[in-house]
């Protein structure tokens, strides 16, 4: 009933007197016109933007008055009042830029606030920061820009897995990445690739790709208890929400983006060539050396120049802006295009997306967010694979030709001797393939369609009373075909084929009611609550043969022999959500907040299915107090604090049932097995965290610094404990574990320079630390590469033996014992005596970035860099490359071997006085390296052609612009690129690199014009 | 009106997504609660009870083998340390095999505990099939219980009462965490007690129908079960109740002897009284089944040679020797087993078991005398082996050189099919490990006769006692 009243109501309201507002809205220092700015009147919802001249014009406006809003982008918010008393109403606005996106309005969960209202901790990352970067994946955008977030990219190929971490690590099994919610839709993050196509071993991607960063208008990182209790469940790795851009009420704006350019790699191998690689393999006596050619003139093939070029890199998007006040709408289309430094890798996305915004009445809207986007991955051998090109063509002999003579590939263990004539030999294991041909020939491709769309209502029930409700699905279908050719070696000898289709759907339906009032002239309050359903269901099917009749057939149809085949259902889980949030504020001095969510889900016990997960915090702002008004050195300073539970539901969809498995099968007939016991009580882990954070804003808002320490405590951590196996099992999971996290987060924001010449400076730091305080038992937890979960360590701490360098006399190599009781350290020639310690762990004493952007007549130049402080590799690539007695290609770093007492060096001798070969690869600390960075991530010339000359081209504004990424490194590490996550988001795998492909260099020019 | 309407339609949406997102079931498995809610479904789990026996651990594999080449029978040469351990009679308590025998034991005894404790329950269940199921999980649970105390606990007889240690004999499934799984050993007269119990619970409740048919030669057919009664009073020394359920399956009429060739091999023969069916997709793989270990490459791992003392130990002309034990680089080898496909049967109780069971029986309960039946019998086995009839006078004088004979012919007939070691420790004998490198003695008793109680077990309960010596 109360919705027919409204509109009665309203219909009412329309006969008054009307006037007319206009004027013009131009940049307060510089004296320009601003065209695309927003004039809102808020009493009655209407809104005009400004015109290439900066004008705006609003009529049909009742008499009375109004407060009028104004907002541009990287413009302070001005409000003023505005009475409309006759027939046309002048009123200019001069508006001040916002160097420090201090005013800006950042998204939170089921709402936004203005940034000096926050309570929790909200680091955002906007649209301006991503736009034009070449990124596969729009989360690798987040690396170095936002305060507590740690973001390791796998390896530099396309479209591979990112690990994020927000605030340090809060589980061992249930993984560390935070929730994505693409508008209000927390969307699917799983892996796209699968191990089951027998390639386990490779870089899983990542399905975030299928993302296009030209349509995301920001990205916030929730971090704290108060920004993220609101999504429970679901919230203890923090929250990223992705907002897309909307249509604004304006005349449309067409506008388009083009840059292409090349990407090289950054770093490549420097190994033995021909002669060198002989005199090597001879001096260690590796089996089959006395036949290679003659030192003097062996030949030298470059296998790595081979796998190696450089890679086209475009982007094209194409966006249209527009609509009036009833009708809004953001149409984009994106075709994006990268072409890996590796032979035969390319990632390709094309992407359309649809933002409508209807009013159907002044108290109702609607509106429709639909995106589909298409990802195809030519994918090769990467790390983790000692087929992978990189691996493989650093580790064949340079000897070994890569074609023969008639121009073919050169499948045999054969080497040629300086006159082509074919030699005898051998070539140890796997890349025994010729990894060229392994690109060229063999076809792995990764393709996924995803449509992310969903249609919305607003409705003010009454004027400070609005219901929200939404339905929206995710829909990812992924295709990863795979065909080997019977000439190459993975295919030989009849060929191999796979294909595997897998499809995740995800619906959320949610609603929720916001009410803001003013409880007094100086009190509001603003309260949500609301509800939320969410489904998700993975499945797949699989299907692999060998045995083709040729060639030329491309689908396992044709194989002769079916080597797979199966059907399954993988991810099925199911959510009910009631959230609401509660937020007071007291003369713009005291904010109370307090949120909640209570979670069900299916993942969780019968016992336990319900959790609820709740957070307090306050804001004060000294500055607006009495005892402050005399001071002028803060602008604005603000204290924060809060405390909160969160939880991590990622706890495998089926641990607490007791299930039966169908594999038991005897004597032909289908058997059943109890696989796992019932645990009812099992649910979700517990983070509890606390935030205390100052704000500061001083010298006229020329300088913003805000820091923030945290406490995150773990606790109910999965873990497998033990039972008798007399119990039938041996081992049910239980939620037992614990560990912490706390740290330091920092961010300055400065304007240098004023002005015509302008500088700004953004530096952000985080320390985190991070420890494992309880598992079952004492018993660590192990990992990649001797990486463990262990009490009181940081979680995937090195337990290795460390090196003592080569003994300079004998040339033997060295490790430490170290005495258990009294801590002596000894040195030994035997391995096997060496002490395992604990030598540091992946994870940082510090990482951030900083930008300097300067800007002068229409040019900006913006300068980015991250780093990384602290961390260990192990650079596992270093037992295969330093290794002498194998028959693999060598770093030239083995040239420094030891040869006779007295040298000092860090690479022993090949063979003892005995002629038995040295073993000095073993897992220790000679490859745990230095991780540490400092890389010039992003360096941009921007160049805006002035408003003039682009008006007279009948556009709104022209932009050119070049763009380097990755032009710099400052590090240590020897391996090939310190910013990595060889295996992806696996928590016990950070930190590991095995030929990982290091991140590409790009320079690449652009041209963005609207009109 | 437009509006409302909508609303309207909104909130139907609404209604209907607040359906119960959380009633999801497992795809990939079943839930527990399930599996006894059809006929279907809980013949599924009677099928997956036997999967246990059949395991390397059950009767399939390791668990044949290992009471074998720890004896005079064969030597077990293969590059498995923790198998080279149990051959030298030295085994640390972490050794993997002996802790994953232990499990996979307990693992079946849960799976027959599980249809023991639910299958009466099946709604429409008919009566005869639950009887038959509940029958057949009760001799699962009795057999594997019977494996883990020849392996785990001194031989019944080694205590007067039998109140030395046995093993833990569990009769409920398993719950979860909790403190009833910190479950005590029970003493080995209990443990026979329960099994004895178990077997006569399943005779009672077995169908004679089961037996009919040929393909139910590996379940717990009726005459499995009295089998298995036999082959468990013969392990007691309590030869009366040998000689009755011997008779009770002798005179079934179901089986009877085979060529010496043909009872081996994949499929059944008519002496398969019990035999563990293996299949080329089900059985104990290529590290554990028991072609695999006792056949030379290029088919098998080569790992287990009859011993020259085996060899000599036949008569001139023993088909047993001249078609079941052959040489093939410089190593002797056994027929028995020999399948690239490792679908071999195992025989666990086969008829010329019965009948010399019943011949030892009756033979000790004859006691000086001679008993004819007894002397009958083992003439069958040794007829059917190519050799002629032991002669009163001749090869013997009395009752107990007659007993010697019987235990003779025990040890050629069911070499390799693991029942050395327990025919040697119930009459109290010694073990002696001939090994092609060094012999290993050990006497009756001695603390490394048995396995050791899995460390990790022992580290779980506080209330397992570990065996004397380890």
């Amino acid at each position: 009933m109360s919705c027919v009243l409204a509109m009665f109501v309203f219909t009412g309201v329309t006969m008054a007197q009307t006037g007319t507002l206009t004027g013009t809205v131009t940049d307060s220092e510089i004296n320009e016109p601003l065209p695309g700015a927003n004039i809102l009147l808020e009493e009655i919802e209407r809104g005009a933007a400004s015109d290439l001249n900066g004008e705006f014009t609003l009529d049909n406006i009742p008499y009375g008055t109004y407060t009028a809003v104004v907002t541009f982008i990287g413009y302070s918010t001005t409000t003023i009042e505005i009475t409309i008393d006759q027939d046309v109403v002048q009123q200019d606005f001069q508006i001040e830029p916002d160097h420090l996106g201090l005013d800006e309005v950042v998204v939170i969960g089921y709402g936004t606030r203005d940034r000096r209202d926050l309570t929790g901790s909200v680091a955002r990352v906007s649209a301006e920061d991503l736009a034009s970067s070449p990124l596969s994946n729009l989360e690798s955008g987040l690396a170095g820009r936002a305060a507590g977030v740690q973001v390791s990219t796998a390896s530099g190929l396309p479209g591979g897995e990112v690990a994020v971490r927000v605030r340090g690590a809060a589980s061992i099994g249930a993984g560390n990445q935070p929730l994505y919610v693409v508008d209000g839709v927390p969307i699917t993050t799983r892996t796209t690739s699968s191990s089951l196509a027998g390639n386990a071993s490779e870089h899983t991607t990542s399905a975030l790709a299928d993302l296009n960063p030209a349509d995301i208008e920001s990205m916030e990182v929730l971090k704290d208890a108060a920004a993220t209790a609101i999504y429970g469940s679901r919230a203890a790795n923090g929250v990223v929400l992705i907002t897309t851009k909307r249509g604004i009420a304006q005349q449309t704006e067409i506008s388009v983006n083009h840059y292409s350019g090349i990407a090289t790699e950054t770093e490549r191998l420097n190994m033995l060539d021909g002669p060198q690689y002989v005199t090597v393999t001879r001096e260690a006596g590796v089996a089959g050396s006395d036949a290679f050619p003659d030192p003097n003139n062996a030949p030298t093939y470059d296998w790595a120049d081979a796998v190696h070029r450089s890679g086209y890199n475009t982007q094209t998007d194409i966006s249209l802006r527009g609509g009036d006040e009833n009708t809004r709408f953001y149409v984009g289309g994106t075709f994006f295009s990268q072409e890996g430094y590796l032979i035969e890798n390319k990632f390709q996305r094309s992407s359309a997306r649809v933002n409508l915004d209807h009013s159907v009445s002044p108290d109702f809207r609607i509106g429709a967010n639909f995106s589909v986007s298409q990802v195809d991955n030519n994918r090769v051998g990467s790390d983790n694979l000692v087929m992978g090109l990189i691996t493989s063509s650093a580790l064949n002999a340079p000897i070994r030709p890569i074609y023969l003579d008639d121009g073919s590939f050169n499948t045999n263990h054969i080497f040629t001797d300086a006159d082509g004539n074919v030699m005898p030999g051998t070539i140890q294991g796997n890349i025994a393939f010729n990894t060229v041909q392994e690109a060229v020939d063999n076809r792995r491709e990764l393709e996924s369609l995803r449509l992310i769309g969903g249609s919305f209502f607003e409705w003010d029930i009454a004027s400070n009373l609005e219901l929200r409700g939404s339905f929206s699905v995710d829909n990812l279908a992924a295709d990863e075909f795979y065909r080997y050719l019977s000439q190459t070696g993975s295919g030989a000898p009849d060929g191999d084929g796979q294909r595997r289709n897998e499809s995740t759907m995800n619906w959320i339906a949610e609603a929720y009611l916001t009410y803001i009032t003013d409880l007094s002239e100086r009190q509001s309050l603003n309260a949500v609550g609301g509800l939320s359903y969410q489904s998700y269901r993975t499945e797949g099917i699989y299907v692999s043969g060998t045995n083709f009749p040729s060639d030329l057939f491309p689908n396992v149809a044709s194989a002769a022999e079916m080597s797979s085949f199966t059907a399954y259902t993988d991810e099925q889980w199911g959510i009910e959500s009631y959230f609401s949030r509660l937020t007071y504020s007291f003369d713009d001095r005291y904010i109370l907040e307090a949120s909640a969510r209570v979670d069900g889900s299916s993942r969780f016990g019968a016992d336990n299915q319900y959790g609820f997960f709740p957070a307090g915090s306050f804001a004060w702002r000294l500055t607006n107090e009495s005892f402050m008004q005399n001071q002028s050195f803060f602008d604005d300073l603000r204290v924060r604090a809060s405390y909160g539970l969160l939880g991590n539901d990622n706890i495998g969809d089926f641990a607490s049932r007791g299930l039966w498995a169908g594999n038991a099968n005897y004597a032909g007939q289908p058997g059943l097995q109890p696989s796992q016991l019932e645990s009812p009580e099992l649910k979700w882990e517990q983070t509890s965290q606390l935030d205390v954070g100052l704000d500061l804003t001083t010298l006229n808002e020329r300088l913003a610094f805000s820091a923030d320490y945290y406490y995150k405590y773990t606790t109910d951590m999965l873990l497998d404990v033990p039972l008798p196996y007399t119990s039938g099992f041996s081992s049910v999971q239980d939620n037992i574990g614990e560990m912490k996290n706390y740290g330091f987060e920092f961010t300055l924001d400065t304007q240098n320079i004023t002005g015509a010449f302008q500088w700004t400076t953004n530096f952000n730091i985080t320390f985190n630390r991070n420890e494992v305080v309880n598992l079952v038992g004492d018993e660590p937890i192990l990992g990649i590469q001797n990486q463990r979960a262990e009490e009181g360590h940081p979680l995937g701490v090195f337990y290795l033996q460390e090196w003592a360098g080569v003994d300079s006399e004998t040339g033997l190599p060295q490790w430490y014992v170290v005495d258990e009781e009294t801590g002596d350290r000894t040195t030994t020639n035997n391995y096997g005596e060496a002490t395992r310690q604990h030598v540091g762990s992946a994870q940082p004493d510090f990482f951030g970035g900083f930008t300097n952007t300067f800007s002068y007549a229409g040019f900006d130049l913006s300068v980015f860099f991250q780093y990384v402080y602290g961390n260990k590799i192990y650079w596992q690539d270093g037992t295969f490359l330093l290794n002498p007695v194998t028959s693999f290609n060598k770093s030239t770093d083995i040239l420094e071997r030891w040869q006779s007492p007295g040298d000092v060096t860090d690479v022993p001798r090949f063979r003892d006085d005995d002629g038995n070969p040295v073993a000095s690869t073993q897992a220790s600390t000679r490859f745990l390296q230095d991780g540490s960075y400092l890389r010039l991530k992003d360096v941009t010339l921007n160049y805006s052609f002035p408003a003039g000359l682009v008006e007279n081209l009948g556009l709104r504004n022209v932009n050119v612009y070049l763009k380097g990424v990755n032009l710099l490194t400052f590090t240590s590490y020897e391996g090939l690129d310190p910013e990595l996550a060889g295996h992806g988001d696996t928590t016990l795998g950070q930190g590991v690199s095995f030929f990982t492909p290091p991140q590409g260099r790009t320079i690449m020019a652009g041209v963005r014009f609207s009109l | 009106m437009k509006k409302k309407s909508l609303i309207v339609l909104l909130a139907l949406t609404f209604g209907l997504f607040s359906c119960d997102v959380l009633d999801v079931e497992p795809e990939q498995s079943i839930s527990s609660e399930v599996v006894f809610d059809s006929v279907e479904n809980a013949r599924g789990a009677v099928t997956g009870m036997y999967q246990s026996v059949r395991f390397s651990s059950g009767y399939g594999g390791f668990s044949m083998m290992a009471s074998e080449f720890v004896t005079d029978n064969t030597d077990f040469q293969g590059s498995f340390t923790t198998w080279q351990e149990v051959a030298q009679y030295a085994i640390p308590t972490n050794n993997g095999t002996i802790t994953g025998q232990w499990e996979d034991l307990y693992d079946g005894i849960n799976r027959a505990n599980n249809v023991l404790a639910n299958v009466a329950d099946v709604p429409d269940i008919p009566q005869e099939q639950a009887d038959q199921w509940m029958g057949e999980a009760y001799f699962v649970r009795a057999i594997l219980h019977f494996q883990l105390v020849r392996y785990f606990a001194q031989p019944y007889g080694f205590t007067e009462d039998n109140s030395h240690l046995g093993v833990p004999y569990l009769t409920e499934p398993g719950e979860g965490a909790g403190d009833q799984n910190l479950v005590s050993r029970n003493t080995v007269a209990e443990v026979y007690d329960n099994i004895l119990s178990d077997l006569q619970q399943a005779e009672a409740l077995v169908p004679e129908s089961l037996d009919s048919d040929e393909a139910t030669r590996g379940r717990g057919s009726l005459n499995a079960v009295r089998g298995f009664l036999s082959k468990v009073y013969l392990h007691m020394s309590d030869w009366e109740n040998v000689a009755s359920y011997t008779n009770q399956v002798i005179n079934s009429g179901n089986y009877s002897l085979s060529s010496v060739t043909g009872i081996f091999g994949t499929g059944n023969s008519s002496e398969d009284v019990y035999a563990v069916q293996m299949t080329s997709d089900t059985n104990p793989g290529v590290n554990a089944a028991m072609a695999a270990l006792h056949t030379p490459a290029p088919i098998g791992r080569g790992d287990i040679n009859p011993t020259e003392d085996l060899l000599n130990a036949f008569e001139d002309g023993d088909l047993r020797r001249d078609e079941l034990i052959y040489e093939d680089g410089g190593q002797l080898w056994t027929a028995k087993y020999s399948s690239s496909n490792n679908d071999d049967n195992v025989r666990v109780i086969r008829y010329a078991y019965i009948l010399l069971s019943r011949a030892e029986a009756l033979q000790e309960i004859a006691g000086a005398s001679v008993d004819g039946e007894a002397l009958n019998l083992v003439n069958q086995i040794r007829n059917r082996a190519g050799i002629a009839d032991l002669e009163e006078g001749t090869d013997f004088t009395n009752g107990e050189e007659l007993l010697e004979w019987i235990l003779h012919e025990r040890r050629l007939e069911f070499a390799f099919e693991g029942h050395r070691k327990w025919d040697l420790l119930r009459r109290g004998e010694d073990l002696v490990n001939l090994r092609s490198t060094s012999n290993v003695p050990v006497e009756y008793g001695s603390d490394n006769a048995i396995f050791p109680i899995p460390q990790r077990e022992i580290d779980v309960n506080d209330n397992l006692i570990q065996n004397h010596g380890y």
